[in-house]
């Protein structure tokens, strides 16, 4: 008999011993973020996560950089506060009309895709840099705008191209799992400093990360509306009144026990595409005109 | 629903698709199994099922085991051809799967146990085969292996006792045809290699085709059928005809596979449904172990096709009433059970009168109103239904907020999986494989599927609505 004959067994059994190794050697350096427990699943896997992620075992291992420095500088509120010589009057909601939008850029997950697709009214007049999945952290650091071709690129790149006065953001809900309320809270701020750096008279409308129906709410660990609630609250000492401002979308979306109204939603987390026009009435009644 | 059961189990539990599964459990029994000698085999097999069904329904094993032995009492007397335990044993074992599933229907809080529906066919295929002699013995150990055996426990395939029978690793050659150490080494490990391809083709076909699709065809429910448009619509129906082909086909080749490894024969669920010339043959190659199970223990007792044409219709309305009951107790099921009926009755009676116009319509029936009877059985209610079906064929508009380039959107992340489902999908793929799978091409391939595959999982958690972020 030939070898042939057994060759995927010889490749498999040789592979995935070689990778099991490979991938448990590294685990204390490279892939330790990746490794729940031996017992819950094979030696094998973090390498695999962590690959995917593109975190190679050759991949050099990158000193943390010192904690202290980088939540503290992040976390400033937001400059001009300090620029300002006495607190300035704050600014209130008015009602506006769609031509308000013509010069606003949405920025967000899932839900701002939502948005854009099934509210015409701004869709055609707004800018959208929105995308599944999106992070506040994927805002901070990654290049993830499409550009027509060319290579993607960071959203403030793709906001020093356009001009723009005001910036709705709306993300929260995919990171929920990960990382401190601290953390999230100074990725915020630090999106917010740099979108300000490149337009300082840029409104900047915070939407609250928008809860989930009470169905998805109770039977969710993780993406829960206690946790979302905390999240959002994490983020009120961003506000300024004079250019960051918070928009409790949840208002408007929620039912009488403050879970997304299970109406509205198909899935529990999303908005059905009939029913975006309570958050763009929202957005007209919750305006601020200089 | 039976056939999305192991996307529900996959979130923490042991099914096929699991990487604890693949590369601990499974190598780790097949050493022990091919230790010890052929007759300890089968009750290796056994202790392996239950354990199995324990990490999977611990609850419910003794009702499997409990279920288990009252056949064996039963089979005692049907052997001695007591026909009154024959159909006391039927009236049980259809009783117990009828209870569960009124139970469920009535929401009383009793959960369904995991593989009744598949366990529960085996014992009455046992008894019948049993009663007609088509079983010459009554053996415990390979009676209880047959109903409990771990690659058929969760979804099937249905196999019949002959299946049990013919393992050829359960018995010790005669000492003249004793062959010598290392050649037996390599005929387990032929076996194992033959069945491990199976296996990794399955997995493949569940983890990057089922697995992903599934998820277009939620992104949809997300979207509410009230918004979708008419192409995304058909879209969604050929998606999920595909989800369900690929999922339920992949769960029965990873589960042929494991019995090929185990020393059975390979036993073919999926014969190519989607290249059938009419409804009616693409059930005899759909889930075809179900198919031939309700043609040999019910149609063909009422009479079959052979008592008269109103007969007929008696006969096949009562096997796809019982069909649509077996699959869930939700009008939608019954209604997708009717449609088909009407449909093979109009096929039987009417079309094949024109033997011209049957060869196009047929294909048809099969390639376009078969994805739409899927959408029936996806969608448990009927005003839900109804609003898709509008979608589906506008005669009325009943669109809200419709996006006319929803399609668009979801195109560019879904069009590699139904490409893929497309090329799995042509006949033509399998008779390659079959004739070509010991080519080390071939092999090398499927080497490729397998780490795809797994690398899939350990992302995924075998979960495929991991692949569902915000």
């Amino acid at each position: 008999m030939k070898i042939k004959s057994y060759l995927l067994i010889i490749l498999i059994v040789v592979s995935v011993a070689g990778i099991s190794v490979c991938s448990y050697l590294n685990i204390p350096s490279r892939y330790q973020e990746y490794f729940v427990s031996v017992k819950s699943e094979p030696v094998m896997a973090p390498l695999l996560k962590g690959a995917t992620a593109g975190v190679y075992p050759w991949t050099e291992v990158v000193e943390e950089p010192v904690p202290e420095e980088q939540a503290q500088k992040p976390a400033e509120p937001p400059a001009r506060v300090e620029e300002e010589p006495e607190p300035a009057k704050p600014k209130t909601f008015t009602l506006v009309d769609d031509s308000y939008f013509d010069d606003a850029v949405f920025i967000g997950d899932s839900r701002m895709v939502g948005l854009s697709q099934y509210c015409p009214a701004l869709d055609e007049r707004a800018t959208f840099f929105a995308k599944k999945s999106l992070t506040i952290y994927n805002i901070q650091k990654d290049a993830w705008v499409e550009v027509e071709n060319g290579p993607k690129e960071t959203v403030f790149d793709a906001l020093s191209k356009i001009s723009f006065s005001k910036v709705y953001i709306m993300v929260g809900i995919n990171e929920i799992g990960t990382g401190t309320n601290e953390r999230y809270h100074d990725a915020y701020a630090d999106v917010i400093n740099r979108i300000l750096e490149i337009q300082p008279n840029a409104l900047i409308y915070i939407n609250s990360t928008m809860h989930v129906t009470k169905e998805k709410s109770d039977g969710d660990p993780i993406y829960n509306n206690g946790n979302i609630n905390v999240r959002n609250a994490a983020l009120f000492d961003l506000i300024d009144w004079q250019h960051v401002f918070f928009l409790n979308i949840n208002d408007m979306l929620d039912d009488e026990e403050g879970n997304l109204n299970a109406s509205l939603s198909g899935d529990g987390v999303h908005l059905k595409g009939s029913c975006y026009e309570p958050w763009h009435q929202y957005l007209l009644y919750n305006a601020i005109v200089e | 629903m039976e056939y999305t059961i192991l996307i529900e189990l996959g979130r923490n539990t042991m099914t096929f698709s699991d990487l604890n599964f693949i590369v601990r459990a499974l190598p780790l029994f097949l050493i022990l199994y091919y230790i010890f000698p052929a007759k300890v085999r089968p009750w290796l097999l056994l202790v392996a099922s239950l354990a199995f069904y324990c990490a999977n329904d611990w609850k419910f094993v003794a009702l499997l085991i409990g279920a288990t032995a009252i056949n064996y009492g039963f089979a005692k007397l049907v052997y001695k051809k007591k026909k009154w335990a024959l159909v006391l044993s039927i009236i049980f074992n259809a009783g117990l799967l009828t209870g569960f599933k009124v139970a469920g229907r009535l929401d009383l809080g009793v959960a369904f146990p995991l593989g009744l529906s598949f366990y529960i066919f085996k014992m009455i295929s046992y008894q019948v085969d049993l009663y007609k002699e088509l079983i010459k013995e009554v053996s415990f150990r390979n009676m209880s292996v047959y109903f409990t055996m771990f690659p058929q426990i969760l979804s099937g395939p249905i196999s019949r006792y002959s299946f049990v029978e013919t393992n050829d690793s359960w018995t010790a050659l005669p000492v003249e045809e004793h062959p010598s150490k290392w050649q037996r080494v390599q005929d387990v490990l032929a076996k194992i290699e033959d069945g491990l391809k199976y296996f990794v083709i399955g997995l493949f076909m569940k983890v990057m085709i089922a697995d992903h699709l599934v998820v277009l065809w939620s992104d949809i429910k997300t979207i509410g059928y009230e918004s979708i448009s008419t192409p995304l619509a058909w879209l969604g129906a050929y998606a999920y005809s595909m989800n369900l082909y690929f999922d339920f086909w992949g769960y029965s080749l990873m589960a042929a596979g494991l019995g090929v490894m185990l020393g059975f024969p390979f036993i073919e669920n999926f014969i190519q449904p989607y290249a059938a010339r009419s409804v009616s043959d693409f059930y005899r190659r759909w889930h075809a172990t179900l198919g031939s199970w309700f043609r040999d223990y019910i149609y063909f007792p009422l009479g079959g096709s052979k008592k008269g044409k109103w007969r007929t219709v008696f006969n096949l309305t009562v096997v796809w009433l019982v069909t649509g009951l077996w699959h869930g107790m939700t009008v939608n099921f019954l209604l997708w059970a009717m449609v088909l009926l009407v449909i093979i009755l109009v096929e039987k009676f009417v079309l094949s009168k024109w033997e011209k116009v049957f060869k196009i319509v047929g294909r048809i029936n099969v390639l376009v109103l078969i994805p739409c009877t899927w959408v029936i059985f996806a969608i448990h209610s009927v005003r839900r239904l109804g609003t898709y079906g509008l979608r589906l064929f506008p005669v009325m508009n009943n669109g809200i907020a419709v996006n006319q380039n929803d399609i668009l959107y979801l195109l560019p992340s879904y069009w590699p999986y139904l490409l893929m489902g497309l090329i799995f999908a042509i006949p033509f793929v399998q008779t390659f494989y079959r004739k070509h799978k010991d080519n080390v091409f071939i092999t090398l391939i499927i080497f490729v599927m397998f780490w795809i595959s797994i690398i899939s999982l350990a992302n995924s958690a075998g979960n495929p609505f991991m692949y569902l972020r915000f």
